[in-house]
Order: structure tokens, then C-alpha cells, then sequence
């Protein structure tokens, strides 16, 4: 089989990388020889403005902010391709669907320069450091120097499954070689995710060093400064983000072949991997919320100031903006959904609810799109009374946000209910009393959420207005198990008609475009946000910036480096994208 | 190309969008330069300057206005604190060490729980234990010249007699 992309012998491509971060790390701890290994360690370094090496025209901390944002892009892109490739060739061995083998093939084929390109942007992201921040990484590598080892390990051991997975997938396809070649890809994923705990462990370290004292002298236990607050929630929340990620860049890669498919065939393949490939985002998008708060909340553990002045402070704005994108998320997902009515033979009759859903959603959205203390002239403040609007201020709290994300989330999954039923129909006679107890739960749920978020956000002691987000939230996922286990009951013994693929607007398919465009720009602001609480701390509390970039910039200057980068990086993926096409057109030729 | 240029001219429309609501419809604010060094360490050198380390603290780093507010907040307001010390260290459920209003506050600030203002403490523990966490622990993270000021500022805003010494003057606790 000829590949897509590369010639001479397996590996020769992504060797060079592995090299070049193989060789930076040992550099690393040659240059950063831990004097403090078995003896007593040093405080952190109290630096000046002459520690930072500087390049005429060049800022550094642009150069590490651009060069940090590729390598976390493209690494949370091949850290997601092969966790759903390998659930997808799971169910195609399970079902005996070759579609679906197929289909994970060609998201692994498309993803597979990826790699390549996320070794690369690491090892200039990890060259940017050394040469412009030499104190920090000296300082952090006295204390995370031995971690380099296992980064070492599970990079070969990712590279050498990625090989033999993708090379091994023809020649594996049958029998027991076929649970060998899943068994491969499983070791995959775990080295790629221990790659990423070994990197979070770093990152973490700066935001909420723990394994330290007050002057950043290290007390010798790594365990202690790799477990710190933010690792673990910072570890969950990054790999289902990927996931959601990967999910929307391969449907968007769908999305352009569908727009342009020059055959039926070709036209309902492309729909159906943009389908799939967005419900896995969706998907791993409805749970991010929760693990967000997960990390939020062990901020505020670690320090008030800090969470303070994450979600109170001059970064309170911010998530006005995530509120919009994650709003367009939603709003383009549900229409992807509704569009999506068409491939059924029942689907017209679904359509006469669609607006009530968008109009559901889209008032939820305006309700978290509320910012709570608005920005205003003294005259202005004068004229309403204050800081807060006198009517819209309390859809600016809290409660009225997660009253608000609860509805959009169900009502979403209302969106996914109806488009299921699209192509189902029940016929016992019983059913009328299934949709009953559906509707009943809905109903219940939308009032049980607002009940929770009106009266325990508004009416009482102020402690239970963050509390009550948890029943709340327990009130959502119950109704949506619920529902699909009665979607479930309600099928058996139904008539069902396959969905007609490739029955889609071409205009739906630019909401594909949208969620995987909004996803990366989203990405790289709540990176911003994350990396910049640390306000002029190197590592919060313990070593402060004294270069002269110490400040921190304001979200308007952050939004055009965020914008910059994600044009750059998506005209890397295109180009890839590009490669994978042209890989696929040689393929089929030998094939034909 | 007809469809690469429609979707590349759709996908710079959604990050221009993007960019042109974070750069013109968000507010404009800069966040402020990082503390000079003189500030960071060089502690305060007068009174004045204790009792504007102490507002910067109170207001910002020790996040105490965040509950400790006039108006029905989850702390009890500290206005009067320090006219009110000499009557809480004296009181049955006091608990703590104190003997003055400096020594009072500042146990206040590091051990919260040493009294608890009726009705502020924790649910079920009977205002035995307090919600506040102590400022010497991470999530606060104050430091001892920062501790000094807060007290200098509680006394200030108090309208009682500033006994905080100056850093290096040999403040007794």
C-alpha cells in the first residue's frame, strides 16, 4: 500500500522529531544540571531584568505564547484522533461494520502529519524557553529534571504504537491480529496521555506549586510537586477537551469533503464521518462544563486572589466572550442536528418544533451572555442606579448562568432526540404513554432546574447559590439517561428506516466549519486566561517575572494573538488536510 | 477552489467576528503594571504607606471585602473591629490567646476560629468554627508585613489608635 504522505522506511518521518525533542531534553538537563539532586535545594531565583536574553524585533513571550499554542493545538489534536479511532474500530469489530473501520483509518491517515507537526512545535516551544526564560527552566528543571525521563519514555513508546498501528492496520485486519492491532492503538492512547500528565505536571507546578516552601526551596518529594492543585482536574479537563477537539477538526476535514464530493457515494461517506465526528465533540463537549469547574473550583482552593481574579477581576470579560462562543457552539450544533431532520423519513414531521427549541436556546444564551457588573461612566452609573442594570443584573449571577447552560444542555439533547426519531418509528400501542413520561420528565427537569436556580440563587443564604448548581446539574444528566433508555424501550419492535446519507443542505455543513473555527479561537483565549492569572509570576507566589514583558496584556491584544495563531494553525491543517487528499488520491489510484 | 475560498472566507468571517467583538465591544482594560520592586519588598517605610499596603491587601490580595461587607455578607462588616475587640476576647466563647486589640486582630486574621462573631460561623458547629480560612494559608497566601498592614488598616477604618510598628522597628506580636 503506498502512503499517503512519506517515502523511505516507517518512522524516517517522525524520527527527526523524536530526535530533536529527545536531544533538547537531555540538552535540558545537561544544561541544568540539578546541584541540588541528593544535597539541599535552592530557593527560587530572585531575577532581574538582565536574566532574560533578548533578540532585537523579537518579543519572547510572544514567540513562547505563539510557539506554546501550536504544540498545545496540534497535540490535542493526534491526542484525540486515536482515542475515538480506536473506539470507532472497536464498533466496526463489535458490529461488523466495515464503515466504521474505514472511516477510522481515514481519520488516523488525515491526522497522521499531525504528529509529526506537534513534535515539532514542542521542540520549539521547549528551544523558546531555554533560550529566552534560562532561569525558569533552570529552576523548574531543579525540581522536575527526573519527569524528563518518563516525557522520553512515553514519546518512543507513542511513536513506535503510532507505527505499528497505522502501517500494521491492513496487514492486522483479521482475527486475532485485529485484537492485537487494538490492543496497539490502546497502548497509544496511554502513552499519549501520559505524555500530557508529564507536560501538565510542569504547567500546574507554575499556577499552584505544592512540594515547596514559601521561598520555592523544594523538599525533595517530586510526587508532592507533581500533585498539585490544578493536575489532576487540569489532566481531565484537557483529555476530554481533546476529545471534543478532535472530534470537531476531523468534522470540519468532513464537512470540506462533503462540500466538495463529486459523487453520491462519496457525498454520504463525508456526511456521515462529519456526523459522527460532531456528535463525538458534542458529546465531549456537554461534560467539559463540569470538569471546568472542577478546575475553577481548586483554584479558588489554592488561592481567592487567584480565582478572584479569574473570574471577578480584569479577566471577568473574558468569559463574556467564551459565553458567545460556547452560545455559537450550541446554536451551531443544534442547527447541524435540525438540518439534519432530512436524512429521515419521519423527520418533516419534527421540524415544527425547531423553533421553539431555538428559541429556548437562544434566550438561554442571552442569559449567560449577561455580564454582571457592567463597565460604565459615572453619568451612566447615575442613570441606572449603580454598577448593576436594575433588571438585567441578576441574570448576571451565577445561578442564572447555570439555570441557563442546564436548559441549553437539555434542550440540545432534545435537538439529538427528535433528529434519532427522524428515522424511528414506534408502532406498539403503549408508546403514547413512553412520550408521556418523556415529556413529563422534561417538564419536571425544566422546573426543577429553575426552581433550584430562582429560589436557592436569589432567595436565600448566599452559600447555597453556588451549591445548588450540583443538583441542577444531577437533574440534567438524570433526564438525559432516562431518556435514552426509554428511546431505547420505546424502539425495540419499531420501524426504523436507514438514514439516507448524503441528504444534507451544503449550507449545514458550514456549521461544522464553525464549531471546529470556534473551538480552536476558544481554545486559545482559555488558554490565555489560564496561563495569565498567574498575573507577573513565573510560579505564582514563589518566583516573580522581572523581564520587561511582565505584564499582563489585555484581552484585546490577547484575541489577535489568539486570531493570528488560529489562522496560522488552520492553514497548517488545511495544508495537511491537502496532503491527506492528494495521499488518497494515489491510494485509490492503486487501488483502481 | 470555488468551495476552499467560500469555506476559508467563512472561517476568517467567524475569527474576524471573534476579534472584532473582543477588540471594540469588550470593554478596554489594561490590568496594571506588576508591583515595582521597591513595593514588593522593600516593605513600607511610614505610617501612611503601612495603611495603603493594608487597603491594597484588604481590597485585593486578601480578598477580605469579598465577604466581609456592610450589607448582609457572609462575614461580619470590620468597620468598628477594632473598637469591638476588647469586648470579643473577653467574651465566653473566646477561645484564643489575645490579651490586647493588635494580638486580637491578628489571631483573627491567622486563626480565625478563635472567636466567632454569632451567627457567622460555620452551619451545624454552633459558631464554634469559622468559614474564613486562615491568611497564612495558600489560598490566601499573606505574609507577615501584610498581615501588620491589614490590622493597621482594620484599625485605621476603626477609628482607633494605630499600634502597628513599622517594619524593623521590632513590632511585638
Amino acid at each position: 500500500m503506498p502512503l499517503p504522505m512519506k517515502k523511505g522506511p516507517p518512522g524516517n518521518a517522525l524520527s527527526s522529531p523524536a530526535l530533536i525533542i529527545g536531544i533538547l531534553f537531555l540538552a535540558a538537563s545537561a544544561l541544568f544540571p540539578s546541584e541540588s539532586y541528593g544535597s539541599a535545594y535552592a530557593p527560587a531565583p530572585l531575577l532581574g531584568p538582565g536574566d532574560y536574553p533578548s533578540v532585537k524585533g523579537l518579543s519572547p513571550r510572544l514567540a513562547v505564547w505563539l510557539a506554546a499554542q501550536m504544540h498545545v493545538w496540534f497535540a490535542a489534536f493526534v491526542l484525540a484522533v486515536p482515542i475515538f479511532v480506536v473506539i470507532l474500530e472497536f464498533i466496526g469489530v463489535v458490529k461488523k461494520d466495515a464503515r466504521y473501520d474505514r472511516v477510522a483509518y481515514e481519520f488516523l491517515r488525515v491526522s497522521i502529519t499531525a504528529f509529526s507537526l506537534t513534535a515539532i512545535t514542542g521542540g520549539m516551544l521547549l528551544g523558546a524557553l531555554i533560550v529566552f526564560y534560562p532561569g525558569l527552566m533552570r529552576y523548574l528543571a531543579s525540581i522536575f529534571g527526573p519527569t524528563a525521563i518518563f516525557y522520553a519514555l512515553f514519546f518512543l513508546l507513542e511513536t513506535a504504537a503510532l507505527y505499528t498501528y497505522y502501517y500494521g492496520w491492513k496487514r492486522m485486519a483479521e482475527g486475532r491480529s485485529k485484537l492485537l492491532h487494538l490492543a496497539v492503538g490502546l497502548g497509544l492512547n496511554i502513552s499519549g496521555t501520559g505524555l500530557m500528565f508529564v507536560a501538565n505536571a510542569w504547567v500546574t507546578f507554575m499556577m499552584t506549586p505544592s512540594g515547596v516552601d514559601g521561598a520555592g526551596v523544594f523538599s525533595g518529594n517530586l510526587w508532592e510537586a507533581v500533585n498539585n492543585h490544578l493536575w489532576s482536574p487540569m489532566n481531565l479537563h484537557r483529555f476530554i477537551a481533546n476529545i471534543a477537539y478532535g472530534g470537531s477538526i476531523v468534522g470540519a476535514y468532513a464537512a470540506y469533503r462533503f462540500l466538495g464530493a463529486s459523487n453520491e457515494e462519496e457525498r454520504a461517506h463525508y456526511d456521515w464521518m462529519g456526523y459522527t465526528a460532531s456528535l463525538i465533540a458534542i458529546g465531549a463537549l456537554l461534560p467539559l462544563p463540569f470538569a471546568g469547574y472542577w478546575l475553577t473550583a481548586e483554584i479558588y482552593a489554592f488561592s481567592q486572589q487567584m480565582g478572584i481574579t479569574l473570574m471577578g477581576g480584569v479577566f471577568a470579560w473574558l468569559f463574556i466572550i467564551q459565553a458567545v462562543i460556547i452560545g455559537a457552539l450550541f446554536l451551531a450544533a443544534n442547527y447541524y442536528l435540525w438540518c439534519g431532520f432530512g436524512r429521515g423519513a419521519y423527520g418533516d414531521a419534527y421540524i415544527k418544533y425547531v423553533k421553539y427549541i431555538a428559541l429556548v436556546v437562544a434566550a438561554s444564551f442571552l442569559v449567560w451572555f449577561t455580564p454582571h457588573t457592567l463597565i460604565l461612566t459615572p453619568s451612566e452609573a447615575r442613570a441606572i442606579g449603580g454598577q448593576y442594570h436594575p433588571y438585567l443584573g441578576p441574570l448576571g449571577l451565577m445561578p442564572a448562568k447555570n439555570t441557563a447552560v442546564n436548559m441549553m444542555l437539555l434542550f440540545t439533547f432534545l435537538s439529538f432526540i427528535l433528529y434519532r426519531r427522524a428515522h424511528r418509528r414506534p408502532v406498539a400501542a403503549w408508546v403514547k404513554y413512553w412520550n408521556a413520561l418523556q415529556a413529563g420528565l422534561f417538564t419536571a427537569a425544566v422546573a426543577n432546574i429553575s426552581f433550584l436556580g430562582v429560589y436557592y440563587g436569589y432567595f436565600t443564604n448566599t452559600v447555597y447559590k453556588v451549591a445548588s448548581s450540583v443538583p441542577q446539574v444531577a437533574t440534567t444528566l438524570f433526564v438525559i439517561v432516562a431518556c435514552l433508555v426509554i428511546e431505547w424501550l420505546m424502539g425495540r419492535g419499531g420501524k426504523r428506516e436507514d438514514f439516507k446519507w448524503g441528504r444534507m443542505p451544503e449550507r449545514s455543513q458550514y456549521a461544522l466549519i464553525l464549531i471546529a473555527v470556534s473551538f480552536t479561537w476558544l481554545m486559545g483565549l482559555m488558554g490565555f486566561v489560564r496561563s495569565a492569572i498567574r498575573q507577573h509570576w513565573h510560579v505564582y507566589s514563589i518566583m516573580k517575572d522581572a523581564s520587561a514583558e511582565a505584564f499582563t496584556p489585555s484581552i484585546a491584544y490577547a484575541a489577535k494573538v489568539v486570531s493570528t495563531g488560529t489562522i496560522v494553525f488552520l492553514a497548517i491543517v488545511v495544508f495537511i488536510f491537502w496532503l491527506g487528499g492528494m495521499g488518497q488520491g494515489s491510494e485509490a489510484g492503486k487501488d483502481g | 477552489m470555488g468551495r476552499f475560498a467560500r469555506a476559508a472566507a467563512f472561517s476568517l468571517f467567524i475569527i474576524g467576528l471573534y476579534t472584532f467583538y473582543s477588540v471594540f465591544v469588550i470593554p478596554p482594560i489594561n490590568p496594571g503594571e506588576p508591583p515595582s520592586e521597591s513595593a514588593a519588598s522593600g516593605g513600607p517605610a511610614t505610617i501612611e504607606e503601612l495603611l495603603a499596603l493594608g487597603e491594597e491587601v484588604y481590597n485585593g490580595k486578601g480578598a477580605c471585602s469579598l465577604c466581609h461587607t456592610r450589607d448582609g455578607g457572609r462575614a461580619p462588616a470590620l468597620d468598628d473591629s477594632a473598637l469591638a475587640a476588647k469586648a470579643r476576647f473577653s467574651a465566653p466563647g473566646y477561645s484564643g490567646k489575645a490579651a490586647d486589640v493588635e494580638s486580637y486582630l491578628y489571631e483573627s486574621l491567622v486563626d480565625p476560629s478563635a472567636y466567632v462573631v454569632p451567627g457567622y460561623g460555620v452551619s451545624g458547629t454552633d459558631d464554634r468554627v469559622s468559614p474564613m480560612p486562615g491568611v497564612r494559608e495558600s489560598s490566601i497566601g499573606l505574609n507577615d508585613t501584610e498581615i501588620r498592614a491589614v490590622i493597621a488598616y482594620l484599625q485605621s477604618i476603626s477609628g482607633a489608635e494605630i499600634t502597628v510598628a513599622l517594619p524593623g522597628e521590632g513590632a511585638g506580636e
